[in-house]
């Protein structure tokens, strides 16, 4: 305790009251010559124990005036006290996919890692303002500067896993800058993290223990819709003795087996192929089994899009060709779609798919194959205006010919209208896109076809009409999600279309975060880095404590003046105290 | 006993005390003229001559050092042997003026110094003469005759002096220069253990011892805190006097006097305690009427 007085010489004065106190105190009494003080004192011997306690009463004063002398010269001299001043300590948690591991102790680094600095919190002196950052792929802060330690302790208890890496100097090293105590718990804790723990002077807690893992490093999809087969490429990475006796196993949704394979013995990376049927499609785990230690990298999942379920419609009006409904129905049944029939294409459902010969592209379908379509605006005539029409003599049409209209970059229609551009898929005339809308259109009818000799063509035709309208809009990405809890059950992943869970941004190259994780500190290790320091000294006034002593114990001295008169029951101004007596 | 005759014994002065002396010197005179029958005029308080003057029968109070038990033998009766007194023989006083003696308002000095006034004037103006020494002075004056009572009264009331001289040594002293005269021992007996060896090495003569005790030590008037201080030693002890302290001192005050009364007995010595406040003159009456080897309680 660092005590300060503005008047010192007070001080000394009030040294000097106790010492002459405790002189009177000591000559206190009458003074009595006896021959017989042995006597006494034999006397005092046989006397109860309360008796001899009652003469330390004389000592409690002397003691009490000495007190109150010394108190109140103290509290003349306006005492201050210094003391610390609050600390500022930063409580940082790495909350990266490694510290989901576990180690042998049965409970993650993160927990371990959370209660170690709920601990330091909640051993904080009152006062102590605290601060708490979860250092992931950035710094997130999750408690702002404050002195509500509990709150701070369940903060730290809540913060949750990311998926990610963690650039752990990169983080630490603007939490350094601040200038306040900073402590760490991670299990990144390297030569570099150590020697920015000894220089920026803060205390780095060493979670973890190190152990072997190996993990899905990359996934990817090859899912050409509507094709009956996906393809997969997974990259398993981890040392040898992590990757030997597991293997990569595909589950579908309901928990089925969809594929397994035996990763190959070896260090580094290994890429896996693996071909799974699509059949209903959605979405897919991926996962190493056994698992390690490090359950987050063990799995992902992935989405394989679903077949179609829209309605194939064959629009048939009266005295149609029934070829096209043949044609429906082959393909209905080649890709598992439900094949229905129309008079018109006003009776087909909004979702469906027609197979129409004849119409207008004025009241296009939102998804269709339409023969024999008359384009506002193009037609034969329009050769030379950026549309060219090529007449087909097919060999295996034996004479017969149709027109195939093909447009050039010369033609243009207004954006109302579609578009027409060069046929990408060979024998396709026209395809009209417009959102959601997709035509594919020809320009001969159906009925004016040579029908025995087309129908080689035709399913071909459908075919390829069909997989451009089922193709997705955008190149397809991978769905990929990982999770701490690789039995937890799939929610809120997406139908309409893929993309990415939680806010991790994978490394360029990687669809999967790598989460390998060199460990370099030994379990258990003390932290490292200087202790808290002290924040700025405070001077509290001392003034009012010292009154008080002063003014308690000179109370107590008058107690204890008054006491043995009570004890004796003496008479003051005609009043009579009650007895109290000694023993 | 009235108020005016428990007066402070330094309150009384030299006249009255002369004539209380002389009082007392008269008494004296009638007992051992066998005026009055004292054990005295038995020579109960000189009567330890050399001469054997008679045989008698044995009496309550007769020093059992003179049975005479080759008569009880042979008669089966007791009887003690009387010898002749020598009156010639003077009288020791050993006057304690220690610094103990002095304790409270000095009247345990003041009624010692009267109360060897007392029995050295019996020795000078009926007896051979008187010696008075002062402890721990070790100052030894005599005195024989009227003509000497006022030098025996300074003698006796001076204010003590600084010495070195112990009661044991003062007995030891006295002892080698005569067996016959009465030594008188007027003491407060603190420490009981000086005045036990004193009489160990007093010889074979009678000795009375007078104990003299304040009032005030006898019944403390204090009450609440008092630093009690020992004269002797200056050894200071603060105690906070309640009624129950001071009934467990007083307690221990009449043990302390049972022992020391049971130390002068065994020693075959006479024993009379005296109160700082009880009048002189009484107190040597006591002891003439009683004989040296009796015990007497003032008080």
């Amino acid at each position: 305790m660092n005590l300060q007085f503005a008047h010192p010489e007070l001080v000394a004065a009030g040294v000097l009251c106790a010492l002459a106190a405790l002189w009177f105190a000591r000559r206190r009494g009458r003074a009595r010559e006896t021959a017989y003080l042995d006597l006494w004192e034999k006397a005092l011997t046989r006397t109860s124990w309360l008796e001899r306690l009652a003469q330390r009463l004389p000592d409690v004063q002397t003691l009490c005036l000495a007190a109150a002398a010394l108190g109140a010269g103290a509290a003349a001299a306006s005492p201050s006290r210094t003391v610390p001043g609050p600390r500022n300590v930063i409580f940082a948690l790495d909350r990266s996919a490694s510290m989901a591991a576990c180690d042998t102790s049965g409970r993650s680094r993160l927990e371990r890692g959370a209660q170690a600095l709920a601990e330091r919190i909640t051993n904080l002196r009152p006062g102590d303002r605290v601060a708490v950052v979860a250092l992931g792929l950035g710094l997130e802060t999750v408690v702002s500067p404050s002195t509500d330690h509990a709150a701070a302790a369940r903060a730290v208890r809540a913060i949750e896993l990311e998926p990610v890496d963690t650039d752990l100097r990169g983080a630490l090293e603007p939490l350094a800058a601040l200038g306040a105590n900073l402590v760490v718990a991670t299990d990144g804790a390297g030569r570099k993290a150590e020697a920015l723990a000894a220089r920026s002077g803060f205390q780095m807690i060493a979670i973890g223990e190190p152990v072997s893992n190996a993990g899905i490093v990359d996934l990817e999809i090859q899912d050409s819709f509507p094709e009956s087969t996906v393809s997969i490429t997974a990259v398993v990475a981890g040392d040898e003795g992590a990757r030997a006796g597991r293997a990569l196993r595909v589950l579908r949704e309901d928990g089925t087996e969809a594929a397994r394979s035996e990763i190959p013995k070896g260090g580094g990376e290994a890429p896996l192929q693996i071909a799974i049927e699509r059949r209903a499609g959605g979405r897919l785990r991926a996962e190493l089994t056994p698992p390690d230690g490090f359950p987050l990298d063990d799995c992902a999942e992935l989405l394989v899009r679903e077949p179609a379920q829209w309605p194939l419609v064959a629009v048939l009006p009266e005295g149609g060709n029934p070829f096209l409904r043949a044609v429906a129905v082959a393909t209905a049944q080649e890709w598992g779609l439900q094949v229905l029939e129309a008079r018109s294409a006003e009776d087909a459902p909004a979702e469906a798919v027609l197979l129409q010969d004849g119409g207008s592209l004025a009241a296009l379908p939102k998804r269709g194959v339409l023969w024999g379509v008359r384009i506002p605006g193009v037609t034969e005539s329009a050769q030379g205006e950026g549309a060219v029409v090529r007449i087909h003599e097919h060999s295996i049409t034996r004479g017969l010919s149709f027109a195939e209209l093909l447009a050039t970059p010369k033609l243009a229609f207004r954006s109302d209208e579609g578009a027409l551009v060069e046929g990408a898929m060979g024998s396709l005339v026209a395809r009209f896109e417009d959102g959601e809308r997709r035509v594919v259109a020809t320009t001969f009818r159906l009925s004016e076809s040579n029908l025995p000799v087309l129908g080689g063509t035709l399913p071909v035709m459908v075919r390829r009409a069909l997989l451009w309208i089922a193709a997705p809009t955008q190149p397809v990405i991978p769905f990929v999600r990982t999770g701490r809890d690789p039995q937890a059950p799939l929610r809120g992943a997406p139908i309409d279309g893929p993309r990415r869970l939680g806010p991790c941004e994978l490394p360029e190259g990687r669809s999967v975060a790598s989460f390998l994780r060199r460990i370099a500190l030994a379990p258990g290790a003390p932290p490292t880095g200087a202790p808290l320091r002290e924040g700025a000294p405070i001077a509290m006034p001392l003034t009012l404590p010292a009154l008080l002593v002063a003014l308690a114990a000179a109370a107590l001295w008058i107690l204890l003046e008054l006491l043995p008169a009570l004890a004796t029951r003496r008479t003051f101004d005609g009043m009579t105290f009650l007895p109290i007596s000694l023993r | 006993m009235s108020d005016a005759a428990r007066r402070r014994p330094q309150d009384i002065g030299d006249d009255e005390v002369l004539a209380r002396v002389e009082r007392v010197a008269a008494y004296a005179r009638k007992a051992f003229a066998g005026e009055v029958g004292t054990s005295a005029s038995r020579g109960g308080l000189f009567g330890g001559g050399t001469l054997l003057s008679d045989v008698r029968r044995y009496a309550p109070g007769d020093d059992p050092r003179f049975i005479d038990w080759a008569a009880y033998g042979r008669l089966d009766e007791v009887f003690v042997r009387v010898f002749e007194p020598e009156e010639a023989a003077p009288i020791h006083v050993a006057l304690d003026r220690s610094r103990s003696m002095e304790a409270g308002d000095a009247t345990k000095a003041a009624q010692a110094a009267l109360l060897a006034v007392g029995f050295a004037a019996v020795g000078a103006l009926v007896l051979a003469g008187a010696s008075v020494a002062r402890l721990p002075s070790g100052e030894t004056a005599s005195f024989a005759g009227r003509a000497s009572m006022l030098a025996l009264l300074r003698h006796c009331r001076r204010e003590g002096e600084p010495g070195t001289l112990r009661l044991k040594e003062l007995a030891a002293r006295e002892a080698s220069r005569t067996v016959r005269a009465p030594f008188v021992i007027i003491t407060d007996a603190a420490p009981p253990g000086d005045l036990e060896a004193a009489l160990q090495v007093r010889g074979p003569r009678r000795a009375l011892v007078v104990h003299v005790v304040g009032r005030q030590e006898l019944e403390p008037p204090e009450r609440g805190l008092v630093r009690w201080i020992d004269p002797e030693t200056g050894r200071a002890r603060r105690l906070l006097v309640t009624k129950r302290l001071r009934a467990a001192y007083q307690e221990c005050l009449r043990a302390r006097f049972q022992e020391v009364e049971s130390a002068v007995r065994r020693a075959r010595a006479g024993y009379l305690r005296v109160a700082s406040d009880t009048p002189f003159d009484a107190a040597v009456l006591t002891a003439l009427q009683r004989g040296l080897s009796a015990t007497g309680v003032l008080a």
